[in-house]
């Protein structure tokens, strides 16, 4: 039966269809504004006249490859292509300005490579047994975990803890705006429609990171040349290089891709949260933590791992229960469904073969995502060598059109327009940014789950220890910020005359 | 030249104010005082909080801060590009539904790469190629749907 | 038996677009000469977008040209439907109007009604469902409503948000049957999958979203399908009564996904568009489809679609304002 597996995962038509589709997610994920949700969606009529095998096939290799070449725009441009690219933006722009894109991508490229391998392998291993914990969330655990996500945004931020809790209280603001879930009260919309549903992820994104780096770019243009680097390493010395740095972390690529592989498997958590958390944590347990967001490869590793072991994670649920772990697995089932296979306990005893063949494909995907990888990464580098003058406008014209891409609406740009500008005096008085996007992801899901919450409990606030994972979750929670609190008040009454670094 | 830690404070504890005092006449959800408001709230007084707290960190620095490099002949340069940029960026989103993708994208690259000192033809070639570019990987590939505007006649 | 059913509707099918395509015959050869954009006021992954997205792919294959499914979530659909109704009527903008069309008025969260698009064909009846967990001590429809007498508020269910279809669902299910709407207390959710994972953690009591979205889960035995609200029992789960057998008052609620164009759409431009619809609807691959879902094929052009739709809002009024919810 195995063989028979291994034969359709590797039949020539399939294996055409796989690096066709990494093909094409490479190219979806690199284009700012396009996530893997999207290539997945443009992928579904041509499923249709696939068999399930290959379907899935695609549509897995589709997702591999565009979380991993969401660093490629990242990297060079400060634009995640992704949003799970967007943890350690800063870091893989800053290496690139040191004239380190390709090792950074290299790192990118190779530890989401071995991300998604380890995904994968947990996948097989545990799915049903870590399907079962994930299921058995509801609202209460969902809010705490959130919480803890949201914790990590301290530890990633880089500035004073007044700094980054300011920087984290404006991503919570911006989190607010659209309709509530619990009336359905329109907030600070200005009686616009296309804010109802509050600030897009994506514009919010290429402004804060993407158009402040424009803004930036331009009023440098005619400082001496010397101070911008156009040169890239030659190829052989930065896959060395990137070799060197998985070699050197083996414990934070192995940790993260576990722990990205966990959060994906959670409904609602897909795989930017995942990149968020294992960045925050590796941070935290790392030699030299000082590092992170100014170009640390420890951090490169420790989001790419994660982000790429998250896309494992997320079918989990999906085919345990037929309850998709994000957006992409949300198509993928409709796409199971209409194949005639209904995903769920018993799709393990029933369709074997489909199972073996979509962890066969994850495999296949991954390893085929390096070479296709390494030929993207060679072609985009290219962009460095074209002078900020160019790069400026063409930038801008991207992060345009890509936020009206997502949203379908001119707002869009007026959103990159209003927190690009708040992005970039926000890095001009030295207040991190990354808090406030992991505001922005996590405010909405915290403020959903605690009102839904209230209004299960008719406002006891007691509900929330009373179910056995709520407990836990939250008596951890409330452990990390009381360790806040003392830190913070350590760093006031001993710091008077330091200044913003 | 005053500390910026302090008109920092200053905008953020304002801004922080304004979102909590606008949050005060959301609705409350039934028999219980909270609802909609509640999270604004928090993250209002939340920006006070840092706003005040980044402010007094500020007045306790002296306030002589004066970066010696920028001392030398200042240029105008800089401040025109970046408003240029931002005024690209109202161009385009102002035009882009009543003039169409290519009637907007086109000027504002060209106007910025001139602006920025390419030679003139360079900048038009790459002007016109750019914009075709965006044309057939977001409109003709990826199928979204970017306006025509006034070149709706000769769409296709 | 599947197979015989698709069959005979395909059958069916073809016999009723032969009947449009005589009538129409004299006209409605419109098509388009580039993109269509195809808006979803729903999110990717969810019933609308799959009927749509299919649907889409198959009238771009009837037309020779690419029409663009986007997705413009957001507002409770208030969002999406503006998207429609205002764009230009030119053909070149359609879109899934949902039932939504006809309770968002009757809450206050826009003004748009029904008479603001044009409805082409009717893409799919989406009839609600009453399920609960499966280590749920209910068994019948009457049991929970029973329980929730004895204690108004202590149950709860969930399904959409607040004046959502799923919550009309249920709130006028209750007053149907003489109750208080509010003894099943609403646990507003942000759509029918996280309403479910509520349901299966334990965090809710009963769910009414559409049968078919709950259909994989309670064939795996995960949820238990006490009732389905529709006049007849959903093929694919023929052991769930309906809420006309089991109820005294009979009721009844489903959704309904049309395609739809901007307010004064040509009529050239709608029926050359209702003409595709039913044909492409006639389809086998169209059928597949429908089976997939556990799904029957529907039917339905402008004209029964236009008298639809005004009475399902007519009703659906009724519902809203009966359970308090109008404004």
């Amino acid at each position: 039966m195995l063989s028979d597996v291994l034969l359709t995962v590797l039949a020539p038509s399939n294996l055409i269809i796989i690096a066709a589709a990494t093909f094409y997610g490479c190219f979806v994920g690199a284009v700012p504004g396009l996530t893997a949700t999207m290539a997945v969606a443009l992928l579904v009529p041509f499923t249709f006249f696939l068999d399930p095998i290959p379907a899935i096939s695609a549509i897995v290799a589709t997702t591999t490859t565009a979380i991993f070449a969401g660093d490629i725009s990242g990297t060079l441009l400060r634009i995640p292509g992704t949003p799970a690219s967007a943890a350690y933006v800063d870091d893989a722009h800053a290496l690139s300005q040191a004239g380190k894109a390709r090792t950074s991508l290299f790192v990118s490229l190779i530890t989401a490579a071995i991300g998604g391998v380890i995904g994968v392998i947990i996948l097989m291993l545990v799915a049903p047994q870590l399907a079962r914990i994930a299921i058995s969330f509801s609202s209460f655990e969902t809010f705490w975990l959130a919480c803890l996500g949201l914790t990590c945004a301290i530890f990633v931020g880089g500035g004073t803890v007044p700094k980054s809790f300011a920087s984290l209280c404006i991503g919570l603001a911006i989190a607010c705006v659209g309709i509530d879930v619990a009336v359905g009260h329109p907030r600070y919309t200005f009686g616009t429609f296309d804010l109802l549903d509050g600030i897009s992820f994506i514009p919010a994104m290429i402004g804060i990171f993407a158009f402040s780096e424009v803004l930036r770019n331009v009023q440098i243009l005619d400082k001496p040349a010397e101070t911008i680097i156009h040169a890239t390493e030659k190829v052989g010395a930065a896959m060395k290089a990137a070799l060197a740095v998985v070699f050197k972390y083996p414990k934070t690529v192995g940790g993260s891709s576990v722990l990205g592989t966990l959060v994906g498997a959670l409904p609602g958590a897909g795989a930017d949260i995942a990149a968020w958390i294992s960045y925050a944590l590796t941070r935290r347990f790392s030699k030299d933590p000082e590092k992170f967001g100014k170009g640390s490869l420890e951090g490169v590793a420790a989001g790419g791992s994660a982000n790429n072991a998250a896309i494992g994670g997320a079918w989990t649920p999906a085919l345990v229960f037929g309850i998709p772990g994000d957006s992409v697995t949300a198509i993928a089932i409709g796409v199971l469904l209409l194949k005639g296979l209904t995903p769920g306990p018993r799709i393990f005893v029933d369709q074997p073969e489909l199972t073996s063949a979509l962890f066969g494909s994850f495999l296949v995907a991954n390893i085929m995502m390096v070479p296709v990888g390494i030929l993207a990464i060679l072609a985009s580098t290219f962009i460095l060598k074209v002078p900020r003058a160019v790069m400026a406008p063409v930038i801008l014209l991207f992060s345009m059109v890509g936020a009206f891409a997502i949203a379908g609406t001119v707002t869009a740009i007026w959103i990159v327009l209003a927190l690009g500008l708040m992005g970039y005096y926000m890095e001009k008085v030295g207040i991190p940014l990354a808090p406030a996007i992991l505001g922005i992801v996590l405010g909405k899901i915290i403020e959903d789950n605690f009102m839904v919450s209230m209004i299960k409990a008719q406002g006891d606030l007691s509900a929330f220890f009373d179910r056995q994972y709520s407990m836990v979750l939250g008596i951890i929670t409330l452990g990390l910020w009381g360790l806040l609190v003392l830190r913070s008040i350590r760093e006031i009454s001993r710091s008077k005359p330091q200044t913003e670094g | 030249m005053i500390n910026k830690d302090i008109i920092t404070g200053v905008i953020l504890t304002g801004a922080g104010a304004w979102f909590a005092w606008e949050a005060q006449s959301f609705p409350t959800m039934g028999g219980m005082t909270y609802g909609p408001g509640l999270f604004p709230t928090i993250a209002g007084l939340g920006l006070v909080l840092c706003g005040v707290m980044i402010l007094v960190t500020g007045l306790m620095q002296p306030a002589v801060e004066e970066a010696p490099a920028e001392t030398g002949p200042k240029s105008n340069w800089p401040l025109i590009n970046a408003l240029a940029i931002i005024a690209s960026v109202v161009f385009f989103a102002l035009g882009l539904d009543p003039l169409g993708f290519h009637v907007v994208a086109f000027p504002v690259l060209l106007v910025l790469l001139l602006l920025f000192r390419i030679i003139w033809w360079k900048a038009l070639l790459l002007a016109v190629f750019v914009t075709f570019l965006v044309h057939f990987i977001f409109y003709s590939f990826l199928h979204v749907p970017l306006p025509w505007g006034l070149l709706e006649p000769i769409a296709w | 038996m599947t197979k015989a059913l698709n069959r005979l509707l395909g059958a069916s099918a073809i016999g009723l677009t032969a009947l449009v395509a005589t009538q129409a015959a004299a006209e409605c050869d419109w098509k388009p000469e580039r993109a269509v954009t195809y808006v979803v006021p729903w999110g990717a992954g969810g019933g609308t977008d799959a009927n749509s997205r299919m649907l889409a792919s198959l009238l771009s294959q009837e037309f020779g040209q690419p029409f663009n499914v986007v997705n413009r979530t957001g507002g409770n659909g208030v969002t999406g439907h503006s998207a429609i109704a205002r764009a230009k009527p030119d053909g070149y903008t359609v879109g899934a109007v949902t039932v939504e069309i006809n309770t968002m008025h009757w809450v206050g969260l826009t003004d748009l009604t029904y008479e603001n698009v044009t409805p082409i064909a009717l893409v799919d009846i989406v009839p609600a469902g009453f399920t609960v967990g499966k280590d749920s001590p209910f068994n019948s429809v009457q049991e929970v409503l029973d329980a929730a007498k004895a204690e108004p508020g202590k149950l709860t269910g969930s399904g959409t948000s607040q004046g959502g279809i799923w919550h009309l669902a249920l709130a006028g299910l209750l007053n149907a049957e003489g109750m208080d709407p509010e003894a099943i207390r609403w646990i507003p959710s942000k759509g029918a999958a996280p309403a479910m994972k509520e349901l299966m953690a334990g965090g809710v009591d009963v769910v009414t979203v559409a049968q078919s979205e709950a259909k994989t889960l309670i064939e795996q035995g995960e949820l238990k399908g006490l009732g389905y609200m529709h006049t007849e029992r959903m093929a694919a789960l023929p052991d769930i009564p309906t809420t006309a057998e089991q109820l005294a008052s009979g009721f009844t609620l489903a959704a309904f996904i049309t395609v739809s164009g901007p307010e004064g759409l040509d009529k050239e431009i709608a029926c050359s568009y209702e003409k595709a619809a039913l044909k492409v609807m006639a389809t086998p691959e169209w059928a597949d489809f429908k089976a997939s879902r556990g799904a029957d094929v529907v039917l339905m052009g402008t004209d029964d679609l236009n008298e639809f739709v005004k009475a399902s809002d007519a009703s659906l009024g009724e519902t809203i304002k009966a359970i308090g919810l109008a404004k």
